[in-house]
């Protein structure tokens, strides 16, 4: 190992002679007392490893003995130095990306939130951004109890925030703040219930206030189902936050139309792609600005992080930006097809109107005209049409002293 | 001259055993160690005669007039140090003088 070493240092080359000089020049290194390595025998030469100032020697001696040598696969430290003194600019860059990993240690290379649920990670980095702390920041020039407590002012989600550095990884602890969800309504303000659709009543369910209408009756929108004005048994009459639900079944037509004409997007193979890159808080664009000169086209952004052998992901983004020319071109689609695409959205809007009802009974009707698949469809739906309507004491005319009915 | 060096010999070799010590320690005489079937170190070298991968031929003793022939396939020399080198490769005979004197050693 030490011998490979002082190898390295002193440089080697391999020297290749003929087979025939063979005895000469190994007596020769014998009398020298040159090491060599790696002797290696191919077709009429022979060749083998020796140190740069053992190669001048052989040079010389092959010299006065008249036969052929030849050097190659120069190696070792001198070679290297070498090969550096032709190119100064690499040294140095190697230098400056030493200076910079020194320095950027110092730097926060990525944010790691933990304790957040309804609160997102990306709300959290900005508003740390905001308070001058992120990817990039100079984190030994930072005030952390002063960044703690600016945070907890600068909004009301987080009650409490910790930023531990570990390394160059901010590690932020939050606990999120949860607000009593209970419904406190202001002073001197009521509600009515009132149907936000036609329908015919199934079912009232009454928490607050006094019901105004009865299973089986023909509600109209707009009508109220639970008023908030409760009759005393004294003939005079109270005002109360109505709540409940008042369940009808109502009829919600949907009309679905696909046209077997349309335009589509079709690709003309021609895009731009703008590259740039995002170092902590430095973003080096590789294209020069300017304009897209596609009159329509497909905007695609990507940013991609640096993650080396896929071990640690490093403070650099590759952005990447994607132009691709499109042109609008009417096409002519089967009757099939269309009649599939229209019952895809039909269903995609049943499941919609369904959502929080029950489905009583449907009707569809299918008709293609004009070139257009229709499809018109009507629900029955038994569900909660009540919406809360607020008013104040005031809004009553003082003669109503009843509650509407 | 010849009677001289040889009379010089004969005084270290007497010194050699009256002191128990090896007589190479005096004596500049040659040294071979011969290990296994695959290497010969070979102490007292003054010169490569012959070298192929068969037959190795080499000149020994202070007047580099003796033979060391070591025989055999894919004979190499190696680790040439000051005065001492070494024959690897697959031995098949060591001999002094060429390959056809009497004073040889087979394996």
């Amino acid at each position: 190992m030490f011998a490979g070493l002082v190898d390295y240092f002193c440089g080697t080359c391999r020297v290749s002679i003929p087979i025939e000089h063979r005895r000469e020049a190994f007596d020769f290194m014998y009398r020298e007392t040159i090491p060599f390595r790696r002797e290696m025998i191919g077709g009429c030469s022979v060749s083998f490893t020796v140190r740069l100032g053992d190669a001048k020697k052989l040079a010389c001696f092959a010299d006065r003995s008249e036969f052929e040598i030849c050097f190659c696969d120069a190696g070792g430290f001198p070679v290297a130095l070498h090969f550096l003194k032709k190119r100064p600019i690499l040294p140095l860059g190697v230098l400056l990306c030493a200076i910079w990993l020194l320095y950027s240690q110092n730097l926060v290379w990525d944010i790691e939130i933990t304790g957040n649920s309804k609160t997102s990670e990306s709300t959290i980095t900005e508003q740390l951004e905001t308070l001058g702390f992120g990817v990039g920041t100079y984190y030994p020039s930072v005030n952390f109890n002063q960044l703690h407590a600016d945070y907890a002012a600068s909004q009301n989600d987080i009650s409490w925030l910790s930023v531990y550095m570990n390394g160059t990884v901010a590690e932020i602890q939050v606990r999120e703040l949860w607000e009593d969800e209970r419904e406190v309504h202001d002073s001197g303000v009521y509600a009515n219930i009132v149907a936000a659709a036609d329908g015919i009543v199934r079912e009232v369910n009454v928490f607050e206030g006094q019901a105004a209408v009865r299973a089986g009756d023909l509600v109209r929108e707009g009508q109220v189902l639970i008023s908030g004005i409760v009759e005393k048994k004294d003939g005079g009459v109270r005002y109360e936050y109505a709540a409940g639900e008042v369940i009808c079944e109502t009829a919600s037509p949907i009309h679905v139309e696909v046209s077997c004409e349309r335009e589509e997007k079709q690709y003309t193979d021609r895009e731009k792609v703008r590259k740039s890159i995002k170092f902590f808080k430095k973003t080096i664009n590789f294209f020069i600005n300017g304009g897209i000169e596609y009159a329509t086209y497909d905007k695609i952004d990507m940013m991609e992080q640096v993650c080396p052998f896929g071990l640690k992901e490093l403070p650099v983004w590759i952005m990447t930006e994607v132009y691709r020319e499109y042109e609008n071109v009417v096409c002519e689609i089967p009757a099939d097809q269309a009649a599939d695409e229209a019952m895809a959205q039909l269903t995609q809007r049943i499941r919609e109107e369904t959502d929080g009802a029950e489905l009583v009974s449907k009707t569809i009707e299918t008709k293609l005209e004009d070139g257009v698949y229709n499809i018109d469809c009507l629900l029955y739906l038994n569900r909660d049409i009540g919406t809360t309507i607020e008013f104040t004491a005031e809004d009553v005319p003082e003669t109503d002293d009843t509650p509407q009915r | 001259m010849h009677k001289t060096k040889k009379r010089k010999r004969k005084l270290y070799e007497k010194i050699a055993a009256l002191c128990e010590i090896p007589q190479e320690s005096v004596a500049d005489i040659p040294v071979f160690v011969i290990r296994g079937r695959h290497e010969v170190e070979v102490e007292g070298c003054t010169g490569i005669l012959e070298y192929d991968s068969e037959k190795i031929v080499l000149a020994v003793g202070k007047s580099g007039r003796d033979k060391f022939t070591v025989t055999g396939d894919m004979l190499t020399l190696n680790d040439f140090s000051d005065r001492l080198l070494y024959v690897r490769g697959n031995i098949e005979s060591a001999s002094f003088g060429d390959t056809d004197t009497s004073s040889k050693e087979e394996f």
